[in-house]
């Protein structure tokens, strides 16, 4: 069935003809001293209806450019200069923005990128849904569906739709009323008493109020048992049109919120940022638009949240006929979510075609290194460990001369049974961040810590830099108590032990030049003369392979992967024997990313570093983690290898997060 | 490409065909290039390149380079004495070396101009250094130490708040009477001005203490007073620097002020206030006595404030309306 269905599709796309067509795109932006900035160059890709189409690409790629030109929301000094975007065989380059809003909401809508700033904060979720609905004067007792979403609802229910009546939602007046009657006419079928209460919880959990049409609710009863005749009576009698309220509780709920209702009335402060984007689709999809615009729209969000969202966006769109234009960065994702991927690169298209097409026998050789590089899609440790071992402990004997010759353990941090609390505002009891965590980091090896937000990571690397105090329990390194440390000793301890935090936009001082900001260090600990210093800057330049060109240069001048590379270089000034990398490659591009990676697992194999390694996402684990640590909700779930958590993870948790990971699942076609 | 690809459940649409775009119209460039042709900037030099092509900074900063000049040499401008006067040339017209005629008292109304100069430019830069040091100061250390040292340090601000400037400036300066230093009215003015720059820097502290090099720094090695120094404060200075240049216009405003309502300056200090004073007895009859003073004054205020407003500018470039 689902094959002649998939079959009936492409029958019903290809006599429709593509949804959305672009054709040699060119946007130009106009930069203050009035010169022209090429930003999409001859970009050319069709979506047709009922299709996902991800367009995927690095931070500058020109991607969320198309896509806002689709829209009419390109920013300020950007405009379409060339080539011509079809919606429906309608022009739109060069329409006014009146006519685009005539457009937007009811033939397209968008999924915008952070949930977090893209609500008003003043008004409710509720009021925000509305807002959508009545700017585009929506029938809010009606379902609107486009003609693949008939054909489509015909394949799955049998049942010929009559017109707009039968598209009648449920209210929530009369949905006591109508349980009553399905129950009465359940009873009146015959239907045991057992299969009659099974049908009746059913109903209660799918009847829901401005979201379920007439004839679903006849077509559940005939499946329950009632007769024909009776079940379409009881539609009709009770199912006549929904109000304003239950269609937004409706669209919400439709949209996965639990208890929409009440969500509705909330502020979206109230909301996490799971249920914001939720809450954004609801909006994006409330005036069924035939082609949905999503971008990046789960990339703020946790990996197990970005499942979630994107397998009930998948089911939704899929059930309303809508189109979907997908842009994220993750090829591992597009691949997942998407028939048919496009990839651009510098503006242009370089490549696009079937997604497993594209992802198995990549061509151009910007998707050969895209392919390469994506974490999601990796295989293994960068380096393997063993390959690496001998040459870092000859390196490690090297640095270790001149330093007391103390036999040391095999363990340099050892945490043990960490506690931390805090204080939450307004609330008596403590709230826990961390639980009794217990794990230690082997010399030469890199430990990471994977979790989700709140799961308390960030707060035990704190601690283990001294940023924290704990609560309870003790961080070690070399044997020594963390907290306890002071003065001299402290000095010592932060000479050894070094960060490398997530944001590489907030961690270099914006007002020190490039030479400064490594040189600090070195300045703070009284090490070398200027001349003296100016050479290891030198070095530690050409170490995290920068020109020396940069050492004049500021933070705002560069990019986040080199900015994390300077912060690198900084990290690696005074020769410590750990790092501590707090989210450090979160923030990049998957090929920046991956050159990070890299950078990190050479010096690690070079100056037999440990590492730290602080990080939600389980892809990167396996690209440079020896031991794994997973915790959830501050408490450790499980630790092992690497390769265990891989291949025989133990908790369910960690099944999920390994589930999660996009494209995780997807077998390439690499040599 | 030696095996069979497997035939996708969706049939290829037209148009959806496979595309590899050539590779000579999109060359690959090395991951995370470091573009080294573009001018190194910090936000100063980018401040500065935005402040050079700005017509208002070009236009006060000639400006104030003039009146700077004057302030520095009035001898250079005019050879008349000042506080030589002759009442036989009482509201005398213009003659030769005598371009803005006398004024009652039948003193040179140019050479009055151009001496108040001094005057009035070491007033406004006095007081804008005094209150920017010691409004940074406080403000920077409640905000920086935050909790009950913020909570009596901001008190202390909403009280000088609470006083009406003229009001106090008077009240104090009636002790001072006797004094013809213009110090007095520089630390009156600064007395009453510090709060609004304490504010402000108490603000942009508490925003740059929480950004995330201050913690990157601490893990470093350095100490929280050291951060204080080298990281906090050159990061904060921006707004301060901006209010301290638009209000050193004002200061020289309400020097003029005060010098007017007869408790600033004492008359035997050339200043544009005093001046102004004296010549409104004469407003209907010679009312150009008092136009040369008001000019020079607001041309000396218009040019401080213009050139805040292009500080403000290329400080913060998020300000500029579009």
């Amino acid at each position: 069935m689902e094959n002649t269905n998939d079959a009936k599709i492409v029958e019903m796309q290809k006599a429709h003809g593509p949804l959305l067509e672009v054709k040699n795109l060119a946007i130009d932006f106009t930069t203050d001293d009035k010169r022209a900035v090429h930003a999409v160059r001859n970009a050319s890709f069709s979506v047709y209806p009922g299709q996902w189409v991800a367009i995927v690409g690095e931070s500058g790629s020109g991607k969320s450019t198309s896509a806002m030109a689709v829209l009419g929301l390109l920013p300020g000094t950007g405009h379409v200069v060339g080539g011509s975007i079809k919606l429906d065989g309608q022009e739109l380059t060069g329409l006014k923005p009146k006519d685009f809003d005539k457009l937007r909401g009811d033939k397209m809508g968008l999924v915008p990128q952070d949930p977090m700033s893209n609500l008003n904060p003043v008004y409710r979720i509720g009021t925000q849904v509305k807002e959508a609905l009545t700017a585009n004067n929506m029938d809010v007792a009606h379902e609107k569906r486009s003609a693949l979403a008939k054909a489509l609802a015909g394949e799955e229910a049998d049942v010929e739709l009559k017109g707009n009546d039968d598209e009648t939602f449920i209210g929530s007046a009369e949905l006591p009323a109508l349980l009553d009657a399905a129950k009465a006419a359940l009873a009146e079928a015959g239907v045991g008493e057992e299969a009659a209460a099974r049908s009746m919880d059913y109903f209660k959990g799918e009847w829901v109020p401005g979201s379920e049409t007439r004839w679903r609710v006849a077509d559940d009863l005939i499946k329950a048992g009632v007769g024909e005749d009776k079940a379409w009576a009881i539609a009709k009698a009770h199912v006549t049109g929904s109000t304003m309220d239950d269609r937004i509780a409706g669209l919400l709920s439709e949209a996965g919120l639990p208890d929409a209702a009440t969500r509705a009335r909330q502020y979206p402060h109230e909301f996490s940022g799971g249920m914001r984007q939720r809450a954004l689709i609801a909006i994006g999809l409330a005036c069924r638009p035939d082609l949905l615009i999503a971008d990046e729209p789960t990339s703020a969000l946790d990996v197990t949240v970005q499942k979630k969202i994107l397998d009930h966006l998948h089911m939704l769109t899929d059930s309303l006929g809508t189109a979907v234009l997908f842009i994220t960065h993750d090829l591992g994702l597009a691949a997942e979510r998407a028939q048919h991927i496009v990839v651009m690169y510098k503006g242009q298209v370089v490549e696009s075609g079937p997604s497993l097409e594209v992802l198995q026998h990549p061509q151009h050789p910007y998707t050969k290194r895209l392919v390469a590089a994506a974490p999601s899609l990796a295989s293994q440790r960068i380096i393997s460990a063993h390959e690496r071992g001998e040459d870092a402990d000859a390196l490690l004997e090297h640095h270790v001369v001149g330093e007391d010759k103390l036999e040391k353990s095999e363990n340099v941090i050892v945490v043990d049974h960490l506690t931390k609390e805090f204080k939450l505002p307004r609330r008596k009891e403590m709230f826990k961040a961390v639980d009794d965590v217990s794990f230690s980091v082997k010399r030469g090896s890199t430990l990471a810590i994977v979790g989700e937000s709140g799961s308390g990571k960030s707060t035990v690397a704190n601690m283990v830099l001294k940023l924290l105090t704990p609560t309870k329990g003790k961080a070690l390194y070399e044997g020594k108590d963390i907290t306890a440390l002071t003065g001299k000793e402290l000095l010592e301890f932060r000479r050894h032990v070094q960060p490398v935090f997530q944001n590489p936009y907030g961690s270099l001082d914006p007002m020190y030049s490039i030479y400064r900001s490594i040189e600090e260090p070195l300045r703070i600990h009284g090490i070398g003369d200027k001349t003296s210093r100016a050479k290891r800057v030198r070095e530690l330049l050409d170490m995290v392979e920068l020109p020396e060109s940069v050492m004049t240069r500021y933070p705002n001048e560069l990019s986040g992967g080199q900015r994390q590379r300077i912060a690198i270089a900084r990290a690696m000034a005074l020769n410590p024997d750990v790092i501590v990398c707090d989210e450090a490659v979160s923030a990049l591009d998957v090929l920046v990313q991956d050159q990070v990676l890299r950078l990190l697992n050479d010096l690690q194999a070079e100056k037999g570093l440990s590492y730290l390694f602080i990080t939600h996402d389980l892809a990167v684990v396996r690209q440079i983690a020896d031991e794994v640590v997973v915790m959830q909700h501050g408490r450790l779930v499980e630790h092992a290898t690497t390769d265990e958590v891989f291949d025989h993870p133990k908790m369910q948790y960690t099944r999920d997060l390994l589930d999660a990971i996009p494209g995780g699942k997807l077998k390439l076609g690499l040599d | 490409m030696t095996d069979e690809t497997k035939p996708s459940v969706y049939e290829t649409l037209p148009g959806q065909e496979r595309y590899v775009a050539p590779i000579d119209e999109t060359p690959l460039q090395d991951v995370d290039k470091v573009d080294e042709s573009a001018p190194a900037t910090s936000m100063w030099a980018d401040a500065w390149r935005t402040l050079r092509k700005n017509p208002l900074f070009i236009i006060s900063g000639l400006l104030i380079v003039c009146i700077v000049f004057v302030a520095l040499f009035p001898g250079v401008i005019t050879k008349v004495d000042p506080n030589y006067c002759n009442l036989d040339n009482s509201l005398g017209e213009a003659e030769a070396g005598h371009p803005f005629g006398y004024d009652f008292q039948g003193c040179d109304v140019f050479a009055r101009t151009v001496y108040g100069t001094r005057t009035s430019l070491s007033v406004g830069l006095l007081t804008t250094i005094i209150v920017v040091a010691i409004g940074t100061l406080i403000g920077a250390v409640a905000g920086f130490c935050g909790g009950w040292v913020d909570a009596l340090l901001s008190r202390i601000i909403d009280i000088f708040y609470s006083i009406p400037f003229l009001l106090g400036a008077i009240v104090v300066l009636q002790m001072f009477r006797t004094s013809s230093s213009i110090w007095k009215v520089v630390l009156v003015l600064a007395l009453f001005g510090w709060v609004s720059t304490a504010r402000i820097a108490r603000g942009s502290v508490m925003e740059a203490k929480n950004l995330e090099f201050n913690t990157a720094s601490t893990a470093l090695g350095s100490t929280p007073m050291r951060n204080l120094f080298r990281h906090i404060i050159p990061n904060a200075l921006a707004p301060i620097i901006v209010i301290g240049t638009t209000s050193l216009g004002s200061y020289i405003v309400s020097e003029a002020t005060l010098s007017f309502l007869g408790v600033g300056l004492p008359t035997t200090t050339v200043s544009w206030g005093g001046d102004i004073s004296q010549a409104q007895v004469n407003l209907m009859t010679n009312p150009m006595v008092l136009f040369y003073p008001s000019v020079a004054l607001a041309i000396t205020v218009l040019s401080f404030i213009m050139m805040g407003d292009a500080v403000k500018d290329a400080l913060d470039p998020k300000s500029r309306t579009a």
